[in-house]
């Protein structure tokens, strides 16, 4: 160090101007005499070594100051010597007594066992190749307790390029070491939490959101754009997140979002989302509120899970359960039809049976008679429960292309007795949809029951009129069917005028039967029929299908 | 036996109303026997002579599956008549369903005396008319 700064002034010297201004009322004390020569010479020299050690000792001063500050301490190793010098500095930070004789031999022995190997290797190294030398370890006191340092060292060579010496510095990096592990520790608990939460979202398809009220700022995890098929770049703005959404979607959860921020009322919706690429999917949305100190609504967060699989098997499950439900149904109707009908004919023949040897040769002509009769409706019956069996659920692979006005032709032709006796005018237009996918025995079946039905319930006043039309509404294609009947009263019985066996005209012809199985027909591909009706005007029934 | 006993019988069968008759007329079980097609018939009668007793039943046989109205439907009106009949009307349910649900229907009306299941010959007509007898 003295070498160091004696050097330095000696440069200096010669170039004054280069010193600072305020010092140069004390330098040119020192240097206006040297310019001059003389007896002041021994004077001066004095002068000039007391204002050096002066400015030595504040330099050193602050030397201390800093490296205590710093927590940094010196070290010189004469490898000559084998000497290990310590600055106070160092002394401070292995925290030994000035009485302490550092050696270089029992150094490691000041680390922690663990590091005590990296330091002899470092070291080691460094010595063979004439290189310098740098680690970071921990040191190990007496107590168990440990300090990080770090330890730098350069090679010192005299003359001739030899490595005469090491110096460096040791560094109390403790606190920045604790603060990085820690750090350290701390983001990796963090990253595997952030991939746990990708992951287990991915898997359970749920990601999270998150909106601040104050900036409106979108918050997604990745699962969230997998979700809207985005790439995870550029988070969306809140309107651009809603248009993801089909109209209706958009709708609920924009007024589920305004009660979640005005009234903290959460929300759990299924919604339909538009991805990216156009797919339409079901998602689950569940949105809560954040509130600030003062209870106000500051950010909404919530989940979005794609519940398209778990919606399509739930249709699936609807469409079984559906299926299932028909088939009960019709078992019903079938145990119905054995219950009642087969049953009611055997009870009528069991009394006319029963009755015939007690009446009079009069009387049993009348009691054959009536048993003729129950025959005849027994085999109307049987005929019936036939038809109810052969209804199938999933005829839906026999369907064909047929065109209404062949169907419509087939009815009239099976009609045309009827027709003629009732002098009906019945008429079609078929212009605006001329053929429909369905089975041919069953639209035969409907058309003949409906045509046929408007011609039995005919009102007796005046001459029946018919209109069979056909037409599209959307996708779906409608057959109606008019009159200028009867007209049935739906407020009484609108709830069963398709159920099985009911009637509502005192009609010799009226068997209940026709529009439980025409009903029946149509639901099998997937229509539906209505009726609009008004007493003593007519009906109008109206098929839906596929 | 001061007054005639009036049995009202409610069927869609005619077969079933004829042969009944001559069951209930040959067994003389009761003196007057009027055969009806459907509720609405019976009904009608009823109002008609809501306040003569010589045409207010003793009995009624009612089937419930019937065309127009049914034996359901006309036990509505009936309640609503039964507070000005002259007398007690016993009404049974003779219907060829043997489905519980209808069963436990006719329980749960109090005017039902009783769901009797058809085929009824002639000891089943007897057991109804019993107390009327003695």
């Amino acid at each position: 160090m003295d070498k160091l700064v004696c050097h330095t002034a000696a440069q200096v010297m010669p170039m004054p101007y280069l010193v600072p201004l305020s010092h140069n009322a004390r330098l040119s004390k020192v240097f206006l005499p040297g310019c001059a020569a003389g007896n002041t010479e021994n004077n001066t020299s004095l002068q000039k070594l007391e204002a050096y050690r002066n400015e030595l000792e504040l330099n050193r001063q602050l030397l201390a100051e800093t490296c205590s500050i710093a927590r940094v301490g010196g070290w010189y190793c004469n490898l000559i010597t084998k000497q290990l010098t310590w600055t106070p500095g160092a002394y401070a930070i292995y925290e030994k007594p000035e009485t302490y004789e550092p050696l270089c031999e029992t150094l490691p022995q000041l680390f922690h066992p663990d590091c005590r190997e990296q330091l002899r290797n470092s070291i080691e190294m460094a010595l063979r190749e004439h290189a310098g030398w740098e680690l970071e370890g921990k040191l190990l006191f007496e107590n168990g307790r440990c300090k990080w340092v770090k330890i730098k060292g350069e090679p010192v060579t005299g003359p001739g390029n030899t490595l005469i010496a090491y110096k460096g510095f040791v560094m109390d990096i403790n606190d920045t070491m604790l603060e990085k592990i820690e750090n350290n520790r701390y983001r990796e608990a963090l990253e595997v939490r952030d991939q746990l939460l990708n992951e287990v979202g991915a898997m359970a398809h749920i990601g999270g959101w998150k909106v601040d009220l104050q900036t409106r700022r979108l918050y997604w995890t990745r699962e969230v754009f997998r979700i809207h098929e985005l790439a995870d770049c550029a988070l969306p703005s809140l309107d651009e997140a809603f248009a993801y959404y089909t109209p209706k979607s958009q709708m609920l959860l924009r007024d589920a979002v305004k009660r979640a921020q005005d009234y903290l009322i959460p929300y759990d919706l299924e919604l339909e989302l538009i991805t990216a690429t156009g797919k339409k999917i079901w998602i689950r949305s569940i949105g809560k509120t954040i509130l600030d100190e003062n209870g106000k609504a500051k950010a909404l967060f919530g989940t979005i899970q794609n519940i398209q699989d778990h919606k399509i098997r739930e249709a699936q499950l609807q469409e079984q359960h559906n299926i299932i439900k028909e088939q009960k149904e019709r078992l019903e109707n079938f145990a119905h039809i054995v219950s009642h009908n087969l049953r009611s004919h055997a009870a009528s023949f069991s009394v006319s049976l029963e009755v015939l040897p007690l009446v009079t040769e009069a009387e049993k002509e009348e009691i054959f008679h009536n048993m003729e009769r129950i025959s005849q409706n027994l085999h109307e019956t049987l005929y019936h429960l036939n038809e109810v069996i052969k209804i199938k659920n999933d005829c839906r692979n026999a369907l064909q292309t047929l065109y209404f006005s062949d169907v419509y032709e087939q009815a009239l032709h099976v009609l045309e007795l009827q027709i003629k006796k009732t002098g009906a005018r019945i008429s079609c237009d078929f212009s605006e949809c001329y053929r429909v996918q369905h089975i041919p025995a069953y639209l035969e079946s409907i058309m003949l029951n409906l045509i046929s039905n408007a011609l039995k319930y005919r009102h007796p006043d005046r001459v029946p009129e018919i209109m069979v039309r056909a037409c599209k509404s959307g996708d779906k294609t409608v057959l109606a069917i008019s009159d200028n009947g009867l007209g049935i009263d739906l407020q009484k019985n609108g709830h069963k005028i398709f159920g099985m066996y009911k009637t509502f005209h005192s009609h010799p012809d009226a068997k209940g039967i026709g529009l439980f199985i025409t009903k029946s027909q149509i639901e099998t591909v997937g229509g539906t029929i209505e009726v609009e009706s008004k007493v003593n005007e007519g009906s109008c029934f109206i098929i839906t299908m596929l | 036996m001061n007054t005639k006993v009036l049995t009202f019988l409610v069927d869609d069968d005619a077969a079933y109303l004829y042969g009944t008759r001559k069951l209930l007329e040959y067994h003389k079980l009761c003196d007057t026997v009027l055969t009806f097609g459907n509720g609405r018939q019976v009904a009608d009668f009823m109002k008609e002579h809501l306040y003569d007793k010589e045409r207010t039943p003793d009995y009624i046989l009612l089937d419930l599956e019937m065309p127009v109205m049914d034996g359901w439907q006309f036990l509505e009106e009936f309640l609503q008549m039964k507070p000005l009949l002259g007398k007690e009307v016993k009404v049974y349910i003779v219907s060829s369903s043997i489905d519980d649900r209808d069963k436990d229907k006719a329980k749960s009306i109090s005017v039902i005396t009783d769901y009797l299941v058809k085929p009824l010959n002639s000891a089943g007509l007897r057991e109804i008319f019993k107390p009327a007898e003695q």
